[in-house]
């Protein structure tokens, strides 16, 4: 008898492959996968490093132990590897965008992409996870040297 | 806190110069704390204080700071603290303000999806809160006079102003230096933070309206806080730039005159001939009382009331009126507009939808700029997007509830829902966002159909007022028939404004010591 497991896996399976579903993400327990696939449906291949993707991959998913605020990435890897959340994925496409986005958002704060002298036609380089709670003071976009106001 | 080998209530006393650093004084606390003494079998072993506090947060420490300040006399002080002192580092290598979940505190049922935001351990909900500090608005005090809605306050803006003032220097709070949404006589400690581009756009275009949001994330580094650097996880902030309990006040705690017990667990108050005269706490597993002329509740509006419920100080409206604001947010998409340019984690305050009129038939909204979110998922447009959260007033509804059980130590609290005052209030703002926006280059806007789950803001249990019969404690947040019984907090709110309402507890409790 099938777990419940590989029928909830099998049944989203086809229903987001019979849906055409709009998100780059596969329901099966490929997670590095599934967030390569993310990625790349906001970032250009061909702007990104080879290995970028897949060295924060890998550091993203041994990461989530530690990241409990702010981003949902425990939900993050629970609905990347299936399991019993996954008829509140299928329902809640929004909830999986906003997924997606986070996901996007760490692995752009997670390379050169914003430091001020990059050569903007040189590929995306992994420099390392995004975690401001060890990395201090690296947002990128925050000015403190104007006036204030 | 180390255990000792004296008798009496663990004590932890550091001397340090300055403002004190208990987090250098201390271990951080993660398993029970050892009991030392015998105890009696007449009963709990008894010490004798001037003053016994419940609770570690701003309530308390505001108050004891000024009355420590103001005592013509040295005072014996006792504060109990439930939850561990942890510090900062721990907090930051742990992700976590505390090992102990709050929600493992308290009962809770709600007929709608809600949840409670507090800290259990030193310093309260100073550990985990981002550091906002508007003060109420005028009219705040006065919606019933006002708008024919709500409660008045039993005092006004003008009684509580000087003790606005005191607790932004005791903060040093950043702020604007010249226009303000209320009246303010003098400037801030330290300069407002650098706004946003979007942020100065909406502010040229609604100078009344868009102000520079007051913060104790430091602008300039202080000799215990580090500087903002807008890392944007406020929660537990990587470099101690937000004033906390343990950065800003460890000179309070490090006082000869003043006994920290964490790990305390304040269980009942002893009265006797209409006096509090002790308050029983469990520490180890063994029961305690500490005497004292003057007793200060200082536990939040969940466990205030709970333990006033326990020690037979009943009242109609103990534990009723349970509210906080609610809220939701909103994502504007920019066109050719970069955001994130501001020095720190959220940078303005909107009053587009605070004050007026509309007061009367639906709720205030209080708008916050955000400087640092998630951004734009669009290759080369990652950063032309606007987050807003939306604060929106409730009005208190007797509904909502902390209430007691025989034989349970936990309090449960019960939350029907909001108020449609506050529906309409969502409602309307949510309207009016494109017109609020409409000096941006808006490509669309996103509302967030989920409203928040929490404010963080517990307030209304233990009401003020004038009429004994329909609040708990007076104007001085005095109790109406325990007279040297102080209940702190915000639970003391007759209303809930959309206005964050941590500076007001801080000049609440100055107010109330400069009237003990």
């Amino acid at each position: 008898m099938p777990s419940r497991r590989r029928i909830l896996i099998a049944a989203a399976t086809l229903i987001a492959s019979s849906a055409g579903a709009p998100l780059a993400w596969r329901l099966a327990t490929d997670r590095a996968g599934a967030i390569r696939r993310m990625i790349l449906a906001h970032v250009p291949e061909t702007r990104i490093d080879a290995g970028a993707i897949e060295a924060f991959a890998a550091d993203f998913l041994a990461q989530r132990a530690l990241l409990r605020n702010g981003v949902a990435i425990d939900r993050a890897c629970e609905l990347l590897g299936v399991g019993p959340t996954l008829p509140a994925c299928v329902a809640n496409s929004r909830y999986m965008q906003r997924i997606e986005e986070q996901i996007v958002d760490l692995f752009l704060r997670s390379t050169d992409i914003f430091e001020p002298a990059r050569d903007a036609s040189a590929p995306i380089r992994y420099v390392g996870f995004w975690d401001p709670y060890s990395r201090t003071c690296r947002n990128p976009f925050a000015e403190f040297d104007l006036p204030p106001g | 806190m180390e255990a000792s080998s004296e008798t009496g209530p663990v004590r932890g006393k550091a001397s340090v110069p300055g403002r004190g650093d208990l987090s250098r004084r201390f271990q951080p606390m993660t398993s029970a704390v050892a009991r030392i003494g015998t105890g009696s079998a007449y009963g709990p072993q008894r010490s004798r204080y001037d003053v016994v506090a419940v609770g570690s947060g701003f309530a308390t420490s505001f108050f004891l700071w000024a009355l420590l300040r103001q005592a013509g006399k040295p005072l014996r002080v006792l504060v109990l603290e439930r939850g561990p002192l942890v510090a900062h580092d721990w907090q930051v290598r742990n992700r976590r303000n505390s090992p102990v979940e709050e929600a493992s505190t308290y009962h809770h049922s709600a007929d709608v999806p809600k949840t409670w935001r507090f800290n259990v351990g030193f310093g309260g909900g100073s550990n985990c809160w981002t550091g906002h500090v508007p003060r109420m608005l005028p009219s705040d005090f006065a919606m019933a006079s006002k708008y024919g809605v709500g409660r008045d306050w039993p005092l006004g803006y003008d009684d509580l102003e000087p003790h606005y003032e005191m607790a932004e220097a005791v903060m040093d709070v950043s702020g604007p230096a010249d226009r303000h949404p209320f009246p303010k006589r003098g400037p801030y400690p330290q300069p407002p933070h650098r706004l946003s581009v979007p942020d100065r756009i909406l502010q040229q275009a609604s100078p009344d309206r868009v102000f520079a949001l007051p913060t104790v994330r430091a602008r300039a580094a202080t000799p215990t806080r580090g500087q903002c650097c807008a890392n944007g996880v406020c929660g537990i902030c990587p470099v101690d730039a937000k004033f906390t309990i343990l950065n800003g006040m460890g000179e309070l705690y490090t006082n000869a005159r003043v006994e920290l017990s964490c790990q305390a667990e304040a269980v009942a108050i002893e009265t006797s001939a209409g006096r509090a005269s002790a308050v029983v706490y469990e520490q180890a597993g063994r029961e305690f009382a500490a005497q004292a002329d003057l007793v200060v509740l200082g536990a939040n509006g969940i466990f205030n009331p709970a333990l006033m419920l326990r020690s037979g100080l009943s009242h109609p409206m103990l534990g009723r009126n349970l509210h906080e604001q609610g809220g939701f947010s909103a994502r504007v998409y920019l066109d050719g507009v970069d955001n994130f340019q501001g020095s720190t984690y959220e940078t303005a305050l909107n009053y587009a939808l605070y004050d007026g009129p509309h007061r009367r038939s639906h709720a205030a909204c209080l708008i916050e700029h955000k400087n640092v979110s998630r951004l734009r998922p669009e290759y080369g447009r990652w950063r032309q997007v606007l987050d807003l959260d939306f604060l929106v007033e409730d009005l208190p509804d007797p509904r909502n509830r902390v209430e007691i059980a025989p034989g349970d130590r936990k309090p449960h609290v019960v939350f029907r829902g909001y108020s449609e005052y506050h529906h309409r209030g969502v409602a309307a703002a949510k309207a009016q966002i494109a017109r609020i926006v409409q000096a941006l280059p808006v490509e669309r806007i996103e509302i967030d159909p989920a409203p928040r789950l929490t404010t963080a803001h517990l307030q209304g249990t233990t009401v003020m007022g004038n009429d004994p019969d329909e609040s708990v404690v007076d104007r001085t947040l005095r109790h109406h028939r325990i007279r040297n019984l102080f209940v702190l907090g915000s639970g003391v709110f007759p209303s809930g404004p959309p206005a964050h309402p941590t500076l007001t507890i801080c000049a609440l409790s100055l107010w109330a010591a400069a009237h003990a």
